[in-house]
């Protein structure tokens, strides 16, 4: 075999082996982002998202809440009030069903 | 071709071929990442969701228990105002007792017996009182016997209970064998009306 020959295969084996080590660094690129997809997706499902939006909403909720309960406090003011002026004509009705008769 | 050609072209042919395989890797690695987000951000959106949902759930739960606690606020002071009612009417019905007992009050009593003693099935009726009910009944027994006869178109006879009960004021009729019973007692009749005129003074209280 002349020179030139046995040159020539060793540079066909050069490039075989860089093309292996090519598609070996291609296997390597595809698992890493296999890797990286899943851990992307778990991280997705283990964390907590959306706690501003929970605790903006929790203050809403919380605040309506106390609007209507100051609601029915100022309700039963207005009704304390007004029981109070109107007790002595209620206790009038009362007394007047117990005794039968108007004293 | 010489050899260095023959070289050259290898080491091209080679070079193109790995820029393939590894563009080719790079672009793969690409969509799976991609992909991936995708799947995180439609995770993200039923997240969301879910929150969404769970939140106005709560909403909707704290404003009806909110407004269940505002009712029973509002019923408390109702019923605080009818106790009041209550002991206020009391209160005066003993301050009317403590009073001089003049014909009024025998004519209260009076109707009191006869009430008593006209649900009373039966043509013999005993009549319980406190001592000083007692007297005045004593003295009006024959008025009373009269109505209530009248009251149940046939004779009817009154007894007074010899013992003296205990007993702001009224009386409780009794039939002869004691099953029947009728109380009107002014304690009774207090309970009585504010079972009965509840709606009636709940409205001079809080609408008047």
């Amino acid at each position: 075999m002349s020179l030139e020959l046995v040159e020539l295969i060793e540079e066909e084996k050069k490039s075989e082996k860089t093309l292996e080590e090519a598609k070996k660094k291609a296997d390597e690129i595809l698992e890493g982002a296999k890797r990286r997809a899943k851990e992307i997706v778990e991280k997705a499902q283990k964390e907590t998202f959306f706690q501003d939006f929970i605790d903006k909403r929790t203050k809403e909720i919380d605040e309506k809440r106390k609007i209507v309960l100051k609601q029915s406090d100022d309700d039963c003011e207005k009704l304390a009030k007004k029981a109070e002026k109107n007790l002595g004509k209620a206790a009038d009705i009362a007394l007047e069903r117990i005794l039968g008769v108007k004293i | 071709m010489s050899k260095e050609k023959l070289e050259l072209y290898i080491r091209g042919k080679t070079d193109e071929e790995v820029k393939k395989i590894t563009g080719e890797a790079e672009e793969a690695a690409k969509r799976i990442i991609g992909e991936s987000e995708s799947k995180v951000a439609r995770i993200k959106d039923e997240k969301l969701r879910k929150v969404k949902k769970e939140m106005d759930e709560k909403e909707k739960a704290e404003m009806s228990m909110a407004r269940m606690e505002g009712r029973k606020r509002v019923m408390k002071i109702k019923d605080d105002f009818l106790r009041k009612t209550s002991e206020e009417a009391e209160n005066r019905l003993k301050g009317f007792l403590s009073g001089k007992m003049g014909e009024k009050y025998r004519d209260i009593l009076t109707n009191l017996a006869i009430e008593s003693a006209s649900n009373i099935y039966g043509k013999e009726v005993l009549i319980s009182a406190n001592k000083r009910d007692r007297d005045i009944l004593e003295k009006i027994a024959p008025q009373i016997k009269n109505m209530v006869s009248k009251t149940k178109d046939a004779e009817v006879d009154i007894e007074l209970d010899d013992k003296a009960m205990d007993t702001i004021g009224g009386v409780i009729a009794y039939s002869k064998d004691g099953k029947q019973v009728y109380n009107n007692t002014f304690e009774a009749r207090l309970n009585r009306t504010f079972e009965e005129l509840r709606g009636k003074l709940l409205v001079a209280l809080f609408e008047g």
